[in-house]
C-alpha cells in the first residue's frame, strides 16, 4: 500500500519540483526587469535534453558515470515522495526525517562523484568544494529538523510533527526553539538548492558548472532533476516541520503547506540569489558554522530546557 | 514526438566560441542577453560548456590558433546541433581576407546553418537569427 | 550599491513593467539611431563609374562586374561607410536595414 502511494507520489514530487523551477527563472528575470522564459520552460528544457545525445568521455569510468544521474535522481525523488507520504499520514516510522535529508545528502554526493569520475580537472576541483559544503550546511540543517520534529509521537518523524502542530498551531510561531531552528533551516536552503550566494560547487564563472560540466544530453536532464528535486523538496520539509498550519480539513492543509514552501523558496533561495554574489569556499564552511550553527543549537537547548 | 521537436525549439542553449574576433560581436551577443533584449524568452541560456549547448555561436575570422579549438568544441557538443555564424568576419572573413593567419570563414571548417551579417549585428537581428537557428533545430530528426 | 538598495530595486522591479522590447516575437518596429550604417542602397543610374569606391573598400566588398557596373558583397562588408563617403555623385547609401540573416553565403550578394 505505502509502494504505491509512494509511486503515485513520485511523478508529483517531480512536476511540482520542475514547476517551482519556472517559477523561479520567472520570477528572478521579473526581479531583473526582463520578461523572462514561459513558467513551463524547465519541462522543454527536461525534454529536449532527454531527447538529445549521449556522450561518455573516453576518459570516465564508465560504470559510475552513466548510472549516478540516475541514482541520484531516483534517491531524490524517493526523498520528495517519502515527505509527500508522511505528509499525508501513511507513512508513520521514526525517523523518517532523518531519512529524508540522509537521501537528500547521497544524492548530492553521488552526483557530485559521478560527476568527478569524468576525468574532467574542473569537475574533480568541484568535488573537493562541494564536499566541504555538504558537510558544514547538512549539520546545522540535520540539527535543526532533529530540534524541530523531536516532539512528535513517532519519534523524529513528519507524520508526528505534523500531528503535533495540528493541535498546537505552527512551531515556528509557538515555541524559541521552532523559531531558531527555522532560522538555520532557511540559512541552509540556498546551499541545498546550489543556487548564489552558496554556489561554489557549480559557480559557472570558476569551475564551469563543476561536476555538471562534461554531463550532456539525458545524463544533464536527470542530474537537474535530482538537483531541483531537493531544492524543492527541502523547503517542503520547512513549510511541512515548521509552518505548519491547522485549517480545519486536510486537503486545505496540504494546500497551504504546498505554498508555504514555494513562499520559503521564493523568499530563501529566489530573491537571495538575485540580490547577493557569490561567496568563496572558505567563506561558505565559515559561515554555515557559526550563524546557522549557533541557531541550530540554540533551538536544541531551548527544546531541551522546555522539556527539563 | 511532436513535443520533443517543440521543446528543442523552445529551449536552445547556446555555446559561444570567440575564434579571434575583435569583441565587439560578443558584446552584441551579451547585450541580446541584456534585460532589455532578453534572450531567455525564448529559451536561449548561455552555458559554459559544449557538452550542454544545442547551438554553436561562433565569432571572428577563423585563425590558424583558433582552428582546432572551434573544431573541437563542436565536435564535443551532442547531436542535434546547429551553427550559427556571427558577424561579418565569421560570415567571409571581411578585413581579414588574405592574412597569413587567416584558415578562412567559419563556414568552411564547420557546417554553416544562419548566417547572421553585420559588424556588428544589432542584438535585435541576432534574436532573430537563433530564432531561425532554433527552427532549425526544431526540423532535425535524430 | 549598498545591499539594501539592491533589494529595493529588486523589490519595485518585480511588479514594474519590464524594460524588454516585444522585438522578435511581436511585430514591433526597432527603433534604429539615424547614424546607422547598415545593408548598402547603391544607384546605377547616378553612378559614374569613378571607382573610387572600389579602390577605398577596406574589405574588398566592392568588385566591377563588367563596364559601369558594380557589385556589393554584404558578406565582406563592414559597414564602415567609406564608400557612401568618397561618392561624388551620392549613388551610395546606408540604409538603417540591419537584418540581414541568411541560411547561405550566396544569399548576401547585392546586384
Amino acid at each position: 500500500m505505502l509502494a504505491l502511494e509512494l509511486l503515485a507520489a513520485a511523478p508529483l514530487i517531480a512536476t511540482a519540483s520542475l514547476l517551482y523551477d519556472g517559477v523561479d527563472r520567472k520570477v528572478r528575470a521579473r526581479m531583473q526587469g526582463r520578461v523572462g522564459p514561459p513558467l513551463v520552460q524547465p519541462f522543454y528544457d527536461f525534454v529536449k535534453l532527454l531527447s538529445k545525445d549521449r556522450i561518455v568521455p573516453r576518459a570516465s569510468a564508465r560504470l559510475i558515470y552513466t548510472t549516478s544521474p540516475l541514482l541520484s535522481s531516483a534517491l531524490a525523488v524517493t526523498a520528495g515522495s517519502l515527505l509527500l507520504a508522511g505528509l499525508a499520514g501513511s507513512l508513520r516510522v521514526p525517523g523518517d526525517v532523518v531519512l529524508i535529508l540522509s537521501l537528500l545528502t547521497v544524492a548530492s554526493l553521488l552526483l557530485m562523484v559521478g560527476g568527478a569520475s569524468s576525468g574532467n580537472p574542473y569537475a574533480a576541483v568541484s568535488l573537493a568544494r562541494g564536499v566541504s559544503v555538504l558537510f558544514s550546511y547538512k549539520v546545522p540543517m540535520m540539527i535543526s529538523v532533529i530540534a524541530a520534529s523531536a516532539g512528535g509521537a513517532p519519534l523524529l518523524s513528519v507524520a508526528g510533527a505534523v500531528e503535533l502542530q495540528r493541535k498546537s498551531g505552527p512551531l515556528a510561531l509557538s515555541s524559541v526553539s521552532g523559531a531558531l531552528a527555522l532560522a538555520s533551516f532557511l540559512l541552509c536552503m540556498p546551499s541545498e538548492g546550489e543556487v548564489t550566494p552558496f554556489d561554489v560547487t557549480t559557480a559557472e564563472t570558476e569551475v564551469v558548472y563543476g561536476f555538471m560540466i562534461e554531463y550532456g544530453g539525458p545524463y544533464l536532464a536527470l542530474a537537474k532533476l535530482a538537483k531541483s528535486v531537493s531544492r524543492f523538496t527541502a523547503a517542503l520539509l520547512a513549510s511541512s516541520l515548521f509552518l505548519y498550519t491547522p485549517l480545519g480539513s486536510r486537503p486545505v492543509e496540504l494546500a497551504a503547506c504546498a505554498l508555504g514552501a514555494v513562499v520559503l523558496a521564493l523568499i530563501s533561495i529566489t530573491a537571495l540569489g538575485t540580490f547577493v554574489a557569490r561567496v568563496r569556499v572558505r567563506q561558505v564552511a565559515g559561515f554555515y558554522l557559526r550563524l546557522p550553527m549557533v541557531l541550530a543549537l540554540g533551538a536544541l537547548a531551548a527544546l531541551l530546557l522546555g522539556r527539563f | 514526438m511532436v513535443f520533443v521537436s517543440r521543446s528543442r525549439a523552445k529551449s536552445p542553449w547556446i555555446f559561444q566560441v570567440n575564434a579571434a574576433s575583435c569583441n565587439g560581436c560578443l558584446i552584441e551577443l551579451l547585450a541580446a542577453l541584456s534585460p532589455r533584449y532578453d534572450a531567455e524568452r525564448l529559451g536561449c541560456v548561455l552555458v559554459g560548456s559544449p557538452r550542454h549547448a544545442d547551438i554553436l555561436v561562433a565569432m571572428g575570422p577563423v585563425t590558424s590558433k583558433t582552428l582546432p579549438v572551434l573544431v573541437r568544441a563542436y565536435r564535443q557538443m551532442p547531436e542535434p546541433k546547429v551553427t550559427v555564424a556571427l558577424g561579418t568576419c565569421a560570415v567571409s572573413g571581411g578585413v581579414f581576407v588574405g592574412s597569413h593567419v587567416f584558415e578562412g570563414p567559419v563556414g568552411k571548417v564547420l557546417p554553416v546553418d544562419v548566417y547572421i551579417g553585420g559588424c556588428p549585428p544589432k542584438p535585435e537581428a541576432i534574436l532573430r537569427g537563433l530564432m531561425k537557428a532554433a527552427e532549425k533545430l526544431e526540423g532535425v530528426r535524430g | 550599491m549598498g545591499i539594501g538598495k539592491i533589494m529595493k530595486d529588486a523589490a519595485t522591479r518585480l511588479f514594474r513593467k519590464p524594460s524588454t522590447i516585444g522585438y522578435p516575437l511581436k511585430p514591433e518596429r526597432v527603433e534604429v539611431p539615424d547614424s546607422y550604417r547598415g545593408a548598402i542602397d547603391f544607384d546605377p543610374k547616378l553612378c559614374v563609374g569613378c571607382m573610387l569606391c572600389v579602390r577605398f573598400c577596406p574589405s574588398g566588398a566592392i568588385t566591377v562586374a563588367d563596364k559601369r557596373r558594380i557589385a556589393f558583397d554584404l558578406a565582406r562588408c563592414i559597414y564602415c561607410g567609406q564608400c557612401a563617403e568618397v561618392c561624388p555623385r551620392k549613388a551610395i547609401k546606408l540604409t538603417k536595414e540591419f537584418e540581414l540573416i541568411y541560411e547561405s553565403i550566396e544569399s548576401f550578394k547585392q546586384q
